[in-house]
């Protein structure tokens, strides 16, 4: 579903801040990204959704590359990132509308898909006001409903529980693995380590830019006997 | 009070920081130069008015008044300069969350944050009122004691209007804030800027002699300071200390109301407010449309963004009128067979004023700010992303030269085959304008703004863009100077297609090059 091969990214030509990263994400599986802060998470993040321009590598999704052709490799996900800085003074239901039509959802579709997830994340009552006036969870649920919307292969989130109430938390976990039980693909990045260990098929552990370990969260735990914790500090000690 | 002066210190610097920022400036030295360059460029204008008033209440052997006069129309300057300006260091700064919460009694916050208005003002006043004062003062007859005067009434001056206007946003936002309409206020303080400086110039320029001193006597009444100033100019000690004890008092009951306004008025501001418009609703747009929507709300939901369109788009309808107004434009002279290319390129003037003032193109980029990643991520080609960015601006620049000429068209009594040439020069002017400020903005897009006014004012992008302007002029002056019997119709034809075929190599450039350009944009 998601390939990454050789991907840098330099921002001053010198230091790299996400350096010859190649990994592959498969078709149904969650797949955990994790490091410590400033190891380039969010920086691979965005050069896979056409944030960044990568200074050198592929990305390719679903097959397709993403340098070659972005609008068609942007049709296969969307993106929940982990600031929820967005144009606010529309209304919520202008914003899913927006989103609705970028995906090319039918009004059909899109009824049914809005209605389910803000209902799911209590916030359909609210489409009515201006996002101004949402709380940080608020948007943030605003815009995890909008990048369910359309169904996507493959779902990116940076960060994803940050803001999040417990139990919106819990629902959006649930929908994770509902999303990739129906074939769908999940790829995010987080700091809750008890998050990852939970729900990921598969992690990738990026320190100062490189990859550290990519595999089955339990072969990494067998190969090396200590817990997902142990092993995070042990292969970010330098960081 | 060493905290009090950290505080102050903290947010000159963050003031004078953001200021440059905002220009998108990278070296220091450019950055210092470009400062003093902006600020010299804006100076000439308000030194002229000022030196123009001096000198017509010079001619009416009143010079004494003109001090008086230039001083009530700086307060009220510095007021509605003041206004807005508060509103946005009070309410719309990130700092405040953090300064809320320091060990430091509010009324240190409030003072701080008037001392970055003080210099604002002391400036304003540099330019408005002190060189009245000098002319004044040199006029009376320089003595030590008259020069002192005079540099702590420049000192002074902005005090009053700044605690005035202090107390007038806190009260203001306390009341406004509960309603939906709190950036209102903004937006009036802006026109009611722009109304007094156009006012005050057809005030001086259009009213008798007799009037002008009848008024500044009688507007002197009212507000004394006025007059306390004009004899410190003349070197009075007795007007000195009541200023000075004016001062005293304001200071005082600033800082008795600071504390009170200041924790009032941001509570107030911070409050939810919950705007509930129409329903739930399920409709399907085509992209162009959307994005082309996204652009325009982006204006014209932004009261600041909102505030620069509509008074660049103001601007040329007010100093027409006030022309015809102040008879500096008769149209019963203008009328006349002999006066129709005069009438005519006074039309195609005011067409054209939109293009030519409202560069929306120049901070096309730059307005999205930080929500610039949106539709980025979007399965949205960029020239789409870009071409809409442009069809906003041609949009609204169109709709005003449309609304502005369906006007002036009837005014001047334009015959239909001109009225059809100054349609398609102003067209091809918009079109060609608002492709080459996109690429401005592309070359040096600022999405890291932390204030509204800085994305599209403190912006080096929109002084490139202006600049560009008076260089358009020398195409039809060329073709006028080498073929003077083309006649205007036929310049203004064929200055259109000279626009429209750089609108089209500008777009070629813009769709071939500058995607990657676009694509590279950091957020």
């Amino acid at each position: 579903m998601l390939v990454l091969k050789d991907l840098t990214k330099s921002y001053d030509g010198k230091k790299k801040a996400v350096d010859h990263l190649s990994l592959t994400v498969k078709e149904g599986e969650i797949f955990g990204f994790i490091g410590p802060n400033g190891a380039g998470k969010t920086t691979t993040i965005k050069m896979i959704t056409g944030i960044l321009t990568p200074t050198c590598g592929q990305i390719k999704i679903k097959g397709i590359d993403m340098a070659q052709s972005p609008v068609k490799a942007k049709m296969n996900f969307t993106y929940v990132p982990d600031h929820p800085e967005i144009f606010s003074s529309i209304r919520g239901i202008d914003y899913l509308n927006f989103l609705a039509d970028m995906y090319e959802v039918p009004v059909v579709e899109r009824r049914d898909q809005i209605e389910k997830f803000t209902k799911i994340f209590a916030i359909y009552e609210e489409l009515d006001q201006l996002i101004l006036s949402y709380s940080h969870g608020m948007k943030q649920k605003l815009l995890i409903c909008g990048a369910l919307l359309p169904n996507p292969k493959l779902f990116i989130l940076d960060e994803p529980l940050v803001g999040l109430d417990p139990l919106s938390a819990k629902k959006l976990k649930d929908i994770m693995k509902e999303h990739c039980n129906k074939g769908g693909t999940v790829f995010f990045s987080s700091h809750l380590l008890e998050v990852v260990e939970n729900i990921c098929d598969r992690i990738a552990v990026i320190n100062k830019g490189r990859l550290v370990a990519c595999d089955r969260l339990e072969k990494i735990k067998e190969e090396s006997g200590h817990t997902l914790e142990e092993i995070f500090l042990e292969l970010t000690k330098d960081a | 009070m060493r905290r009090l002066m950290a505080l102050a210190k903290i947010q000159l610097l963050d003031f004078f920081s953001k200021y440059k920022s905002g220009m998108g400036l990278r070296s220091k030295k450019t950055g210092n130069l470009l400062l003093y360059l902006t600020l010299i460029l804006l100076a000439i204008p308000f030194i002229q008015m000022s030196v123009g008033a001096y000198h017509t209440f010079l001619l009416l052997g009143r010079p004494e008044l003109a001090v008086t006069f230039m001083y009530i129309t700086t307060v009220l300057f510095m007021s509605f300069t003041a206004i807005p300006f508060l509103f946005s260091l009070f309410f719309y700064a990130g700092d405040i969350k953090f300064l809320v919460t320091l060990p430091i009694p509010e009324e240190f916050i409030v003072f701080a944050k008037l001392s970055t208005v003080y210099l604002y003002l002391l400036v304003i006043n540099s330019l408005v009122l002190a060189p009245t004062m000098v002319l004044g003062g040199i006029n009376f007859g320089l003595t030590v004691g008259s020069i002192i005067l005079v540099f702590i009434a420049w000192l002074l001056a902005p005090l009053p209007p700044l605690l005035f206007s202090a107390v007038v946003a806190l009260g203001l936002t306390r009341l406004a804030a509960k309603s939906s309409k709190k950036n209102i206020l903004s937006l009036f303080f802006g026109f009611a800027l722009l109304f007094l400086l156009l006012g005050i110039q057809l005030f001086i320029t259009g009213e008798s002699g007799s009037q002008v001193e009848y008024w500044t006597i009688t507007l002197g009444r009212f507000f004394p300071p006025a007059q306390w100033l004009a004899r410190m100019v003349t070197g009075s000690v007795k007007d000195f200390l009541y200023f000075i004890l004016l001062n005293f008092i304001m200071v005082t009951g600033l800082r008795v109301l600071a504390a009170k306004l200041y924790r009032s008025a941001v509570l107030a501001f911070n409050e939810k407010e919950v705007i509930r418009k129409g329903g739930v609703y399920y409709r399907q747009r085509s992209k162009t449309l959307q994005l082309l929507r996204r652009n325009l709300l982006i204006i014209l939901k932004q009261p600041v963004f909102l505030m620069n369109t509509l008074l660049s788009l103001a601007v040329p309808c007010l100093l027409l009128l006030i022309s015809i107004i102040t008879g500096d434009l008769s149209l019963d002279t203008l009328v006349l067979p002999e006066n129709k290319g005069r009438a005519v390129l006074l039309f195609v003037g005011v067409l054209s004023a939109p293009a030519l003032l409202a560069n929306l193109s120049a901070t096309a980029i730059t307005r999205e700010g930080s929500a610039f990643w949106e539709t980025k991520v979007l399965p949205v080609e960029p020239w789409d992303n870009i071409r809409s960015r442009m069809m906003t601006t041609v949009s609204i620049n169109l709709l005003a030269s449309l609304l502005i000429g369906s006007f002036t068209f009837r005014l001047l009594r334009i015959e239909a085959a001109f009225l059809l040439a100054g349609l398609f020069f102003v067209i091809m002017l918009t079109l060609f304008l608002a492709t080459i400020d996109l690429l401005i903005n592309l070359y040096r897009p600022y999405l890291k703004w932390t204030n509204p006014a800085a994305a599209i004012k403190n912006n080096l992008n929109v002084l490139f863009s202006l600049a560009l302007r008076p260089l358009l002029a020398i195409i039809p002056s060329f073709l006028f100077i080498s073929w003077p019997t083309l006649g205007y119709r036929n310049i203004l034809y064929l200055t259109g297609l000279i626009f429209f075929v750089l609108y089209l190599l500008t777009r070629k450039y813009l769709k071939n090059l500058m995607i990657r350009k676009f694509d590279q944009i950091i957020v």
